[in-house]
């Protein structure tokens, strides 16, 4: 019977395409949990709103590029339209880089709901990891990607001082999963030796899940020309055309492409238009940098160097009150050197 | 084309997806209990979400073939996919859920997606018990025999159409997922005796179907 019933039921095996979009929902569902940047379902999430800011605020969105003249340097309260255009000007002063690989090395926590105990005593663990690509100008220099393990630690002052009354212990165990606690894991608050490895041919880097970083530095440099090929790109890839995804697709430009100081300028002053944009105050990166946060939506933003305006780095803390991530921006940049791998403390 | 997912996270290389890989990430020192590589990977994608994608890679067919079995193809796609959102956004409550089998759980989601298209699965089964039945040109015993099946399956599809749905479940969980008694108790969240029973109905129900059938 059970032969039968197969062999009634049997249909043929899914399309290559249906299996890859399908694992693709799934990355970006994972990528969405850790909310460090907006998955395509928070996009649609957000589309409602994105739409209602957009006819709220756009009246004003002409007018903007009037307030903040070339050389000003507003300070960590003017408007989130005044730094980017800021912004803009520096990075357009900037000398385009050279060299063999474009080097794109970050930090990045996150806490993720891990709890740690020792001597009695349970906290809240966070955890930093590097993560260094180095991609070439040359396909033949190969993409090398580094990576490093900076350890554990408490997560805020509270787990901290949890922390020190057990003893301020190199090693804890953490569970995961409080409800049954059965399974534990042994986490060292020591960071790891570097690792670097050649990715094998035919690898190639996804920002996100979203964009190829190389891709985005061929986009127009000038800014309406950048914003309508912003839209389009959204357009044919079935993604929302507006505002929020010309808002991720240039905050991803900015921090993972290798893009000209003009790019990197039109980009900037495109995010000053994106009506809605505001500043949020101050907000720390992954390293415990302070800058300019700025942010269109809720839980996620983008922090600024309030001396010159360059990216330090982003987080974002989804509205399930699960714990901060946040990213820190190393290095962004040209270089002849060779890959090495990542050494930080 | 591969692409290397998640950049800008604490991105998984191809060595540390595999669970027998170097501890990237953390030392596992102790590990209580001897759970497979499945609830291994569920467990550490809790701290390393990524860890998650390889459940997909082990299953993904399996649950799909599975929902195209009830569904058809096209429905089969949304539904296969949507059990590992499902999945991903529930797998804290995996333990409890379903006894340990990270397999039983995920097509206990499955099937819980597929009872809310119904109506794709009648319809499915209508279009099964009409389909035209092919007779071989030759005459051999093998064409026999198929022939023979073929005028059976519009009766057997009549028969899993007109089975309850909890029936249904069952033995389509045995028959097409290759799921056990234990498996099932877990993916649906009946005791396993329940699960005896439903299976026996549902095979009752079949067998005269198709009895009656071969009679008249």
């Amino acid at each position: 019977m059970d032969e039968m019933i197969r062999a009634l039921l049997s249909e043929p095996p899914p399309s290559t395409g249906a299996t890859t979009d399908a694992r693709r929902r799934l990355t970006d569902e994972i990528a969405g949990s850790r909310a460090a940047r907006p998955s395509r379902t928070t996009w649609r999430r957000f589309a409602g709103v994105a739409v209602a800011a957009a006819v709220a605020v756009g009246i004003a969105a002409g007018s903007i590029a009037a307030i903040a003249p070339e050389g000003t340097r507003p300070g960590p309260t003017a408007t989130a339209p005044e730094l980017l255009l800021a912004a803009a000007h520096q990075a357009a002063a900037k000398p385009a880089g050279t060299g063999r690989y474009w080097r794109v090395q970050i930090v990045r926590k996150s806490g993720a709901g891990v709890r740690g105990r020792a001597g009695g005593e349970t906290f809240d663990v966070g955890r930093r990891h590097v993560a260094d690509v180095w991609q070439p100008r040359n396909p033949e220099d190969g993409t090398w990607l580094g990576s490093q393990n900076l350890g554990a630690y408490p997560w805020s002052a509270t787990d901290r001082a949890a922390w020190e009354r057990a003893g301020s212990p190199t090693e804890f165990e953490t569970f995961v999963d409080p409800p049954t606690g059965a399974r534990y894991v042994t986490l060292s608050t020591r960071p790891e030796a570097g690792r670097l490895q050649r990715v094998e041919s035919g690898f190639r880097i996804e920002v996100f899940n979203l964009y190829d970083p190389f891709e985005l530095a061929r986009l127009p440099a000038e800014p309406d020309a950048l914003r309508a090929a912003a839209l389009d790109d959204l357009r044919r890839n079935g993604r929302d055309p507006g505002d929020l995804g010309v808002y991720v697709m240039m905050t991803e430009l900015l921090t993972f492409a290798p893009a000209t100081p003009e790019l990197r300028a039109a980009a900037f002053t495109v995010l000053s238009r994106v009506p809605g944009v505001r500043n949020v105050g101050i907000r720390e990166d992954a390293t415990g940098r302070q800058g300019i946060g700025i942010s269109y939506l809720a839980d996620d933003w983008i922090i600024l160097n309030p001396r010159d305006y360059t990216f330090l780095g982003f987080g974002s803390q989804a509205t399930d009150g699960t714990p901060e991530t946040a990213t820190s921006m190393l290095k962004a940049e040209w270089t002849d050197s060779e890959p090495v791998p990542p050494a930080l403390s | 084309m591969k692409a290397l997912e998640g950049f800008g996270h604490q991105y998984p290389t191809p060595t540390d997806r595999s669970p027998g890989g170097p501890p990237h990430e953390t030392h596992v020192t102790a590990l209580a209990d001897t759970a497979d590589a499945d609830a291994d990977a569920l467990f550490a994608s809790h701290a390393e979400p990524d860890r998650f994608a390889v459940l997909f890679d082990r299953h993904h067919a399996a649950i799909r073939r599975y929902a195209a079995s009830r569904l058809g193809g096209e429905p089969a796609d949304d539904v296969a996919a949507e059990t590992f959102l499902v999945a991903f956004r529930t797998r804290g409550r995996f333990r409890t859920r379903a006894g340990g089998s990270v397999r039983a759980w995920l097509f206990g989601i499955a099937t819980n997606l597929i009872r809310r298209q119904h109506r794709d699965e009648e319809r499915r089964y209508r279009a099964l018990a009409k389909l035209p039945v092919d007779t071989p040109p030759d005459a051999g015993d093998a064409a026999v025999d198929r022939a023979a099946a073929a005028l059976m399956r519009p009766v057997l599809a009549r028969a899993l159409a007109a089975l309850p749905t909890r029936d249904r479940d069952v033995l389509l969980l045995v028959a097409v997922a290759g799921l056990n008694y234990a498996e099932i108790s877990a993916a649906l969240g009946v005791p396993p005796g329940t699960v005896g029973s439903r299976l026996n109905r549902a095979r009752r129900s079949v067998r005269k179907a198709l009895g009656d059938r071969g009679e008249s």
